[in-house]
Order: structure tokens, then C-alpha cells, then sequence
């Protein structure tokens, strides 16, 4: 039950994103996507919970199969991506904390709308800042903490619906290199807990640390793609001259 | 003006306090009721609704107060047919005109306010929620709008001032409130300086306090932006 894509396509206007991208990430890996800016990474990871909608191809996702062509049902399809996004979390280059309420309040929110009770919800979110060593600050405003315990609290929030997936969009591009550890102890503390992650990075140091396969892009395309062996050696030349810089 | 004549003059000015603060904030409620399902159907983009409120806008943001004042109050005795109905009752009635048309006007005014809170609100938090697998609508009555109303504060306050001091037009259809027992004690003293020194003394000290009240509301609303 991991992630099975097979032809995915994406053009913004006329500029072709995605050129029929294919993998498989079996379940549990900690996937890295690597390339430069304007591979078309980020794209690719915002279709795995649909904040993208892929022009062609199919997916599986969490147990959700999706078959897509251009002129697709978006009403339809809006109410299976509500229902993958509760399997599939997301942390973001920026946090995206909602900056109103409260580090508990974050977490608590969106299984509260979604029907779990508050006590639960609000226990569960104690284990979880627990489990990312910010227990002391349920009840401070995001404003008030730094950029990696930010990150971690968007991470703890992502966890609050027990995803199958965890997708993580550049999560450290905005923090020190040296908090960037605190992120990393983070990714390796849940790669052993079993699920499955994908991160999106432009650092090969980062990706190096967390990894246990890797995919390469370039230019919309797949160029390599392997297990974490693949950053001793690589198979392309492409990579290669991509992991040297 | 001698101190004197303000002793006498007070306590029959302060006789329309309770008519201005009715009318303050029966209509300031009602704007804001209106304001937020103005602002609602806006972000949620409900078609037909969406050009309903822009028109709504359109008219009471570029038309004097006044002018809906009059037209509210005059304009359905206009109609015969309007005068069988139930809603006459009502619309005859002067101080439900002009909380009315104080409302309509307030919350022109408040959507445009609210709509531009939510418009800058950054793009993440709308994905954080839906990233979630929260619907845009869920999104937007949680999160987005709660952060937008609080960023949207200290503007509303002002907003709340000018509907204060507009509730002084209620006198032209012959409400008493403040401003209507100022002008009737005008005529019949030919004191103006004094009665109207006085009224505004009055309106000034109710813009402080409300001044107060908003920024004690804000310190609250906004502690999370510090």
C-alpha cells in the first residue's frame, strides 16, 4: 500500500511540467524527490494529495485509485481529494501555521472539524508535541517559537489524522542548517514508525540523511530513480554532476 | 454660553442618549450579521448571489446616507400595495428606517473590509487546511475568517464610530435621539453655539469610549500577532 503512479502529465498553459512520470514507492520508504528548481518536483508531490491536478495518468495513494483525463468531474473529484488529503499529510517549506490560534489549537482543528471528539483530539495532540519534544508549548502562539520548532508543530498537526503518507514540501528551505537536524531526527523518528514518506529537497546533504530511495528529476523528467545506494553511486550522469555541485 | 444654561440644557439632550445607542447598536448588529453572509457568499463565489451583493455594495457605498435615510423612509409610502402588507408596520415605522438603512450602509461597507482581511490572508493557510481534508467552505468559517475579522479590527472600529455619528441623520425623519433634542432645544432657545457644543461634547465622549472598548477588544483579538 504505498504509491503507484503511472504517466502522469501536467502543463501550466503551454509550458509541459510533468512529462509522463512513472514510480513506485513501496510502503514505509522514505522517498527523497531531488533536482533543481523548476524540475518540476514540487508539482509532482502536490498531485500525490491532489492541491495539483494531474492532466493525465493514473495514481494510487493510499488505497485510493485515480484515473485521470483532461476533462475531468471536479466536483467529484474535489470530494475524493477532501477524502485522500485526511490519509495523506503535508508539511510545507513555510509552515503554514495558522498564526490565530494556538500551537494546540493548530492541531486540534481539522479532526475537530472532521468529527473526532475534542478531549481525544486534544490528548492525541499532547502525545504528538510530546513525540516532537514541544510538549511545553501547547499553549504558545506559532509567532512566539523559532523556524524548526514551527516546522515541527506543522509536522505534529500533519500527524493528527494518522496519514498513511506524509508528503513534506522543501520542509527545511527556510531554517538554519543547523536546526535543519532537528528535522531530520524528526523524518528518521517516523520511518521507523512505518509510514510512508515523501520529501521534496534541493539539498543533497538533507537527502542524503534521510533517505531510503531516491528519484531524481530534471526538466519535468525521471532521470533517476533507486534506492539511497544511488548517492555513492550513482547510475547517471546526470545525477552524478547534479550530486558534485 | 454660560454654565448655567448648560445644566439646564443637559439632561434634555441626554433624553435622545438612549434612542442613539439603541440605533447604534441595533444597526451596527444587524450590518455585521449582514456583513459576514455578505462576505461569505463573496468568498464562496455563489453565482448569482455574488453579483446580488456587489450591487448592494455598489449602491450603498456610492450614495450619501442621507439619501438612503429618505429613500427607506418615503420611498414605500410610494406603493399602495406596500401598505396592506405586514411589512408596513415597519417600514412606517422611523426608527426601524433608519437602523435599516444604517445597517444596509454598514454593511457595504464592513463586507468590502472583511472581504479584504480575507484576500490577505496568505495563500498557506488556505492549503494548510485544505491539505487537511477540509472543504473550502469548512476552511473558510474555521480558520480564514476568524483570522481575517481579527486582522480586520481596528478598521471596524472606526466603522463602528461612523455609525455612531451617522445615526445623528435619524433626526431628519423625526426620530428624537440626541441630535433631534438638540435641534428641537435649538429652536426653541435660539442657543445654538451651546446646544451644539454640548451635542458634540456628548457624540465625542461616546467616540472615546467606544475608541476604548475596541482597542481592549483588539489587545485580546490580536495577542497572537506579537
Amino acid at each position: 500500500m504505498g504509491i503507484v503512479v503511472e504517466g502522469l502529465s501536467k502543463a501550466f498553459g503551454s509550458t509541459q511540467v510533468l512529462k509522463d512520470i512513472s514510480f513506485n514507492i513501496p510502503r514505509g520508504e522514505t522517498t527523497v524527490l531531488l533536482g533543481a528548481s523548476g524540475a518540476g518536483k514540487s508539482t509532482l508531490l502536490r498531485m500525490l494529495n491532489l492541491l495539483e491536478t494531474p492532466d493525465q495518468g493514473t495514481m494510487k495513494v493510499a488505497d485510493m485509485d485515480f484515473n485521470f483525463t483532461r476533462d475531468h468531474d471536479s466536483k467529484s473529484l474535489n470530494k475524493q481529494a477532501c477524502a485522500l488529503r485526511r490519509k495523506v499529510g503535508m508539511v510545507f517549506q513555510q509552515y503554514n501555521l495558522w498564526p490565530h490560534m494556538t500551537v494546540l489549537g493548530n492541531l486540534i482543528e481539522a479532526p475537530v472539524v472532521q468529527g473526532m471528539p475534542k478531549e481525544q483530539a486534544t490528548s492525541k495532540a499532547k502525545e504528538l508535541l510530546e513525540r516532537v519534544g514541544l510538549s511545553e508549548k501547547a499553549d504558545a502562539w506559532p509567532s512566539s517559537l523559532s523556524g524548526g520548532q514551527q516546522q515541527r508543530v506543522a509536522i505534529a498537526r500533519a500527524l493528527m489524522l494518522s496519514p498513511d503518507v506524509l508528503l513534506f514540501d522543501e520542509p527545511t528551505a527556510a531554517l538554519d542548517p543547523a536546526i535543519t537536524n532537528q528535522v531530520v531526527e524528526v523524518i528518521k523518528e517516523l520511518s521507523q514508525s512505518g509510514i510512508t514518506q515523501v520529501v521534496v529537497t534541493h539539498e543533497v546533504e538533507f537527502a542524503r540523511k534521510i533517505a531510503s530511495k531516491v528519484i531524481y528529476l530534471e526538466d519535468g523528467h525521471i532521470v533517476e530513480d533507486g534506492s539511497s545506494d544511488r548517492f555513492a553511486n550513482p547510475e547517471t550522469e546526470a545525477f552524478r554532476s547534479y550530486l558534485e555541485h | 454660553m454660560t454654565l448655567e444654561s448648560m445644566y439646564e440644557y443637559l439632561p434634555q439632550l441626554l433624553k435622545g442618549l438612549q434612542t442613539t445607542l439603541e440605533l447604534t447598536f441595533a444597526s451596527l448588529f444587524t450590518g455585521l450579521i449582514l456583513a459576514l453572509l455578505f462576505t461569505l457568499v463573496l468568498s464562496l463565489r455563489f453565482k448569482p448571489l455574488e453579483w446580488l451583493v456587489k450591487l448592494q455594495i455598489l449602491l450603498f457605498t456610492g450614495t450619501p446616507l442621507l439619501v438612503q435615510i429618505f429613500l427607506i423612509y418615503y420611498g414605500p409610502a410610494q406603493f399602495p400595495i406596500l401598505q396592506e402588507t405586514a411589512l408596513w408596520s415597519l417600514l412606517s415605522e422611523p426608527w426601524f428606517c433608519a437602523m435599516l438603512a444604517l445597517a444596509l450602509n454598514s454593511a457595504a461597507y464592513s463586507t468590502q473590509l472583511f472581504k479584504g482581511a480575507i484576500d490577505a490572508v496568505s495563500a498557506g493557510e488556505w492549503e494548510a487546511a485544505m491539505a487537511l481534508g477540509m472543504t473550502r467552505q469548512q476552511a473558510l468559517t474555521r480558520i480564514i475568517l476568524p483570522h481575517a475579522i481579527r486582522r480586520a479590527l481596528p478598521a471596524y472600529g472606526n466603522e463602528m464610530i461612523l455609525v455612531m455619528k451617522g445615526t445623528s441623520l435619524a433626526s431628519t425623519i423625526t426620530l428624537m435621539d440626541l441630535m433631534g433634542y438638540a435641534a428641537r432645544l435649538n429652536a426653541q432657545t435660539y442657543d445654538t453655539l451651546t446646544v451644539f457644543s454640548l451635542a458634540g461634547v456628548i457624540y465625542l465622549t461616546l467616540t472615546g469610549i467606544l475608541t476604548l472598548v475596541v482597542r481592549f477588544i483588539e489587545r485580546k483579538a490580536l495577542a497572537f500577532s506579537n
